[in-house]
C-alpha cells in the first residue's frame, strides 16, 4: 500500500528520453500551454518540487492521449495521478479552486467513505417491471447518476433503460443496493485523495462480498475502469471473485451467445446517422486486450440492418478527443473549446452521438445550452440508444 | 556484385535458401533449396518475354511503388542477371514461351535442392525495413512513405525515374517533412536503428537540390553523427536551409481533400507547439533483422538477441565469431550499421575464415566431456541442456558425444541426474588432487 501512496516519481520515468510525442498530442495543449515531456525532464533533472508547488499538474485532463502515443509506455496521467496525492498532503496545495459544481460531488463520495456512512438512496427511478434484491450474483453498480438527476436532466433513464436491459436478459431479480456507495474514481484520479478511495474500495468490497456478487455490470465507463483496473490492483482476490462487465460488454457477450438480438420495430425509411463518442476510460485507459471499442463497433454495423448507419468522426477510438473535463476537475472556459470541437467532428458524423460514458454525456450536453448550431445533436448513452431494439431469444420456451 | 559474379572461386546460388546444416567445422554439409526462377541459365536477360507478358504485378524491389509484369527481371542490376516468373500473379498464357528465341523458359522447373560441402560459414543475411502500418497514417494516408520509399522514388531507374512528386496528385512536394525513429526506440524494438539519421540528411539534401524552393523539416530526436564526416555532413544539410526541429511529431492528420499531412509537433528545444501542412512525409522507418537471419539461427542453432539480431562470441573482442567454430557473422546480422562498418566486418570475417582454413587443419582442445555408458540411462537432459548441440542419444550407446563441437563447458555433467558425464581433466579425482596439491603446498 505504501507504494501507491508514496512514489518516487522520478524512479517511473527513466525511461524516458525526451521525444516529446507527448506534448504534440495532448489534448490540453490545443487549449493552454501544457508540456508533459517538460514536466517530464524537470522532475528527471531533480526539480520536482518546482513541478508540484507550480500547480500545473491540477489542469491535466488525465486523457491517457499521451500514454497512448509514448513510444516507452509512460503512464503520466498515472503520474498527474499520484503527485496530486503529494500536491495534496505534501505541499498543503487544495484543489477546491479547480474542482467544478463546487466540490458537491466530490463531497457526497468523502461523505461515503466514512465508515459509519450507510447511505438511504432514493429508488423510485427503479421501474415497476424490473425485480431487484439485496442478494444475487449479478449486481447492477449504479453509481452516481440518480445524485446527478437532480441537477442534470434525465441521467435517470440511463440507469432505468440499463436496469431494465439487465433484466429482460436474466429474467430473475437483480441485485442494486439501496445503500451502495462511489467507487471513488473521482477523488482518486480528480483530487489525490488516495486514502478516501482505499476506505471507498474495502467498503465496496465487504458489499460485494456480503450480497455474493459474482458479476458487476455499470454503465459508467468511469466505474468499469476503477473496479476492473483499480480495484483489482489493490486486491490481489478482486479478479478472481468478481467480473466486472460494462453493459456494452454484456450485451456483446450476450449477442454474440445468441441470447438476444437486434430488431427494430419502427424502423422508418430514411437511415439514421449516428456516430460514437470514445470515452477515455474505456479506450486508452485499458489493456490492450480489452476492445471494448470493437465489440461496440460490432454492434453498431449491425445496427446497419435497423435503420442506422454509423459514422466514425475525425477522430475515434484511442484517439477519441476528450470530453473536456475529469473527475470535476476544471470545468472552465478551455474545457469549453475542446468539448467543442468534439460536438462539432459529431456534428459532422450523424444527428446522433452516443457514448458509454454518463459524465461525457453531462458534458456534452450541458455545452448544447450554450451553442445553438450544436443542439440539433441527440446525445445518448449507449442502453438508451439500443434499450428498444434488444429482443431476448427465448430458445428455451419452445421446447416447453 | 559484378566481381564477385566474374570470381572464378565464387559460386553464387541466388533465390535459394538454406535448409539443413550438419557436421562441424572444415567439414559443413549444406542442403541448399533452390526455388524455381522457371527460366534456366541460357537467358541473356533480352527481356523479350517481359514485353509480351500481359500481367502488372507489385514490384517488390521498388517497395511496391511501381509495376513489373509477372516475367521480369527482379531489378536492373540482378545478378545473375536472370528473369523469373512470379507464378502467384502469372496467368500462364505462355506468351512469353513463344518469344522467347533461347527456349529459355520452363515451366517444368520444381525446387531443387543441392548438397556440398564447405569449412567454414559466414553469415551475412542483412536487414528488412519496418514497415510502420497504422503508425503515422501509413498505408492510409498516399503522401506518407517510408524513407526506403524515398529512396526508389529517388532512384533514376525507379517508378518515378529519380523526380520526386506526391504519390496522390503527382505535383511537386513544397513542404517536406521527415520523422525520424518511426518503430525503433520504443518498447518494441529499443535500438536505434544507426543509419536513418544519415540517410534523412543525405535525402534531405537531394530534395533542396532538387526543390530549392521547398521547405524541409527533419523532426529529429537525437540526431547521431558519430563517424568520420558525419557531424561535417549535418553542418552542411543545415547550411542548405534543412530546418531541424528537435521532437517526435505528435497530432497528424490528413486533409481529405487536399491530401495534405496536418502535423503537430513539440520544438523541446523553444518549447513551441510547431504546425506544419506538409505535402510530402518521409518516415525514417526502424530496420529490423531480416526474416533470413531469423531462419538462420533456426537452422544453425545460434543465438539472437531480444531483437533478432545475431549474438557474436564476444561483443569487443571476438565481433565475428559466433558460438560454433567455422561460423562467423558479418553485417547488419549482427546489428545495425552502416555500410562502411559492414565491409569492414565482412573482411574480417573473411580473414578470420582465412586464418582458420588455410592451414588445412586445426588443433582442438582435450577438455571435451566424457560419458560412462554404463550410468547413463538416456535421459536426454544433456541433449537439451547442451548449447551447441554436440551431445546426442544414440539409441542403443545412451549419450554420445561429438568431440569435434564438444567446448567442454561442463553443462552436461551438471545436469546428469546419474554423474555418467565428466569433462576431461577436471575429473572429480583430478580436482580432489588439485586442491590436496594446493593443500600441501601451503
Amino acid at each position: 500500500m505504501e507504494k501507491i501512496y508514496e512514489p518516487e516519481l522520478r524512479n517511473l520515468l527513466k525511461k524516458c528520453y525526451q521525444c516529446g510525442r507527448c506534448s504534440g498530442v495532448c489534448q490540453l495543449s490545443k487549449v493552454q500551454k501544457y508540456t508533459p515531456s517538460k514536466i517530464i525532464q524537470l522532475i528527471l533533472e531533480g526539480f520536482e518540487n518546482k513541478v508540484l508547488e507550480s500547480g500545473e499538474l491540477w489542469d491535466c485532463l488525465t486523457c491517457n492521449q499521451c500514454l497512448k502515443d509514448c513510444p516507452v509506455k509512460i503512464n503520466f496521467a498515472d503520474i498527474v495521478r499520484m503527485a496530486r496525492y503529494k500536491m495534496r498532503h505534501e505541499k498543503n496545495q487544495s484543489s477546491d479552486e479547480f474542482v467544478a459544481h463546487k466540490g458537491i460531488y466530490t463531497t457526497i463520495s468523502e461523505i461515503m467513505s466514512r465508515p459509519y456512512i450507510n447511505p438511504d438512496r432514493n429508488m423510485d427511478w427503479i421501474p415497476k417491471n424490473c425485480k431487484i434484491s439485496d442478494k444475487g450474483d449479478i449486481l447492477y453498480y449504479v453509481g452516481c447518476l440518480p445524485f446527478f438527476n437532480y441537477e442534470f436532466e434525465n441521467l435517470n433513464s440511463i440507469a432505468i433503460s440499463t436496469l431494465k436491459l439487465i433484466y429482460q436478459i436474466e429474467k430473475k431479480p437483480i441485485v442494486v443496493f439501496k445503500e451502495e456507495i462511489c467507487c471513488g474514481h473521482d477523488i482518486y484520479w480528480g483530487q489525490g485523495k488516495l486514502k478516501t478511495f482505499i476506505k471507498l474500495a474495502k467498503k465496496n468490497l465487504e458489499k460485494f462480498k456480503n450480497a455474493g456478487v459474482r458479476t458487476i455490470v455499470t454503465a459508467c465507463a468511469e466505474c468499469y475502469r476503477t473496479f476492473k483496473i483499480d480495484y483489482a490492483n489493490i486486491f490481489d482476490e478482486f479478479d478472481e471473485n468478481f467480473e466486472v462487465k460494462h453493459i456494452i460488454d454484456y450485451i456483446y457477450e450476450n449477442w454474440k451467445s445468441q441470447k438476444i438480438e437486434f430488431k427494430n420495430p419502427n424502423k422508418s425509411e430514411k437511415e439514421i446517422q449516428f456516430t460514437y463518442h470514445d470515452p477515455c476510460r474505456l479506450s486508452r485507459f485499458l489493456p490492450e486486450n480489452d476492445n471494448i471499442t470493437n465489440k461496440v463497433r460490432e454492434i453498431f454495423r449491425e445496427f446497419k440492418y435497423l435503420g442506422y448507419q454509423f459514422n466514425e468522426m475525425a477522430h475515434n477510438k484511442e484517439n477519441s478527443l476528450c470530453c473536456g473535463v475529469n473527475s470535476w476537475m476544471n470545468c472552465n472556459e478551455k474545457s469549453k473549446a475542446l468539448r467543442y470541437k468534439r460536438m462539432q467532428e459529431a456534428k459532422l458524423a450523424g444527428s446522433k452521438l452516443i457514448t458509454s460514458c454518463p459524465k461525457c454525456n453531462i458534458h456534452l450536453t450541458c455545452l448544447q445550452n450554450d451553442f445553438e448550431d450544436l443542439a440539433s445533436i441527440e446525445i445518448l448513452d449507449f442502453s438508451e440508444f439500443i434499450i428498444n431494439h434488444v429482443k431476448v431469444i427465448r430458445t428455451k420456451s419452445k421446447g416447453d | 556484385m559484378l566481381d564477385v559474379n566474374r570470381n572464378e572461386n565464387i559460386e553464387i546460388l541466388s533465390f535459394s535458401e538454406v535448409k539443413e546444416v550438419s557436421g562441424y567445422v572444415g567439414n559443413y554439409n549444406i542442403i541448399v533449396k533452390m526455388k524455381p526462377r522457371y527460366i534456366n541459365e541460357d537467358c541473356n536477360g533480352c527481356g523479350a518475354c517481359a514485353e509480351v507478358c500481359p500481367v502488372y504485378t507489385s514490384n517488390y524491389f521498388d517497395e511496391y511503388l511501381g509495376a513489373r509484369k509477372a516475367i521480369d527481371i527482379a531489378f536492373g542490376q540482378a545478378v545473375p542477371f536472370l528473369y523469373d516468373v512470379n507464378r502467384d500473379s502469372c496467368v500462364e498464357c505462355f506468351s512469353c514461351i513463344e518469344a522467347c528465341e533461347l527456349d529459355a523458359i520452363d515451366f517444368s522447373q520444381v525446387p531443387k535442392e543441392v548438397k556440398f560441402k564447405v569449412g567454414t560459414i559466414i553469415i551475412a543475411t542483412g536487414w528488412d525495413i519496418y514497415e510502420p502500418f497504422g503508425e503515422y497514417g501509413y498505408g492510409e494516408f498516399e503522401n506518407v512513405i517510408t524513407q526506403a520509399q524515398l529512396e526508389r522514388i529517388l532512384a533514376p531507374n525507379g517508378p518515378l525515374e529519380g523526380h520526386v512528386r506526391r504519390l496522390s496528385d503527382n505535383k511537386k512536394p513544397k513542404e517536406i517533412v521527415f520523422i525520424q525513429c518511426v518503430g525503433s526506440r520504443d518498447s518494441e524494438r529499443p535500438y536505434c536503428s544507426g543509419v536513418c539519421c544519415m540517410l534523412a540528411l543525405k535525402n534531405g539534401k537531394l530534395l533542396k537540390e532538387e526543390f530549392p524552393d521547398a521547405n524541409i523539416t527533419i523532426c529529429y530526436i537525437d540526431i547521431r553523427t558519430n563517424e568520420k564526416g558525419f557531424e561535417e555532413y549535418y553542418q552542411r544539410a543545415k547550411d542548405s536551409d534543412i530546418k531541424m526541429i528537435r521532437g517526435k511529431v505528435g497530432e497528424f492528420s490528413e486533409d481529405p481533400e487536399s491530401k495534405d499531412i496536418k502535423i503537430r509537433v513539440y520544438s523541446s528545444l523553444t518549447d513551441e507547439i510547431i504546425k506544419i501542412d506538409a505535402d510530402l512525409v518521409v518516415l525514417s522507418t526502424a530496420a529490423l533483422p531480416s526474416e533470413g537471419t531469423q531462419r538462420i539461427v533456426k537452422v544453425l542453432n545460434l543465438d539472437a538477441d531480444r531483437n533478432g539480431f545475431l549474438t557474436e562470441s564476444h561483443f569487443g573482442l571476438m565481433p565475428q565469431e559466433t558460438k560454433t567454430k567455422g561460423i562467423f557473422i558479418a553485417g547488419f546480422a549482427q546489428g545495425p550499421k552502416d555500410i562502411a562498418y559492414s565491409v569492414s566486418q565482412a573482411r574480417a570475417a573473411a580473414s578470420k575464415v582465412a586464418e582458420l582454413t588455410a592451414p588445412g587443419e586445426i588443433d582442438i582442445e582435450l577438455i571435451t566431456a566424457e560419458v560412462d555408458n554404463e550410468f547413463c540411462i538416456s535421459c536426454r537432459r544433456c541433449e537439451k541442456e547442451c548449447p551447441k548441440m554436440a551431445i546426442k542419444i544414440v539409441d542403443e550407446e545412451g549419450a554420445v558425444v561429438d568431440e569435434i563441437n564438444c567446448d567442454g563447458c561442463g553443462i552436461c555433467a551438471t545436469c546428469c541426474p546419474t554423474q555418467a558425464i565428466d569433462i576431461r581433466y577436471y575429473r572429480d579425482y583430478q580436482l580432489y588432487a588439485e586442491i590436496d596439491g594446493l593443500l600441501e603446498g601451503g
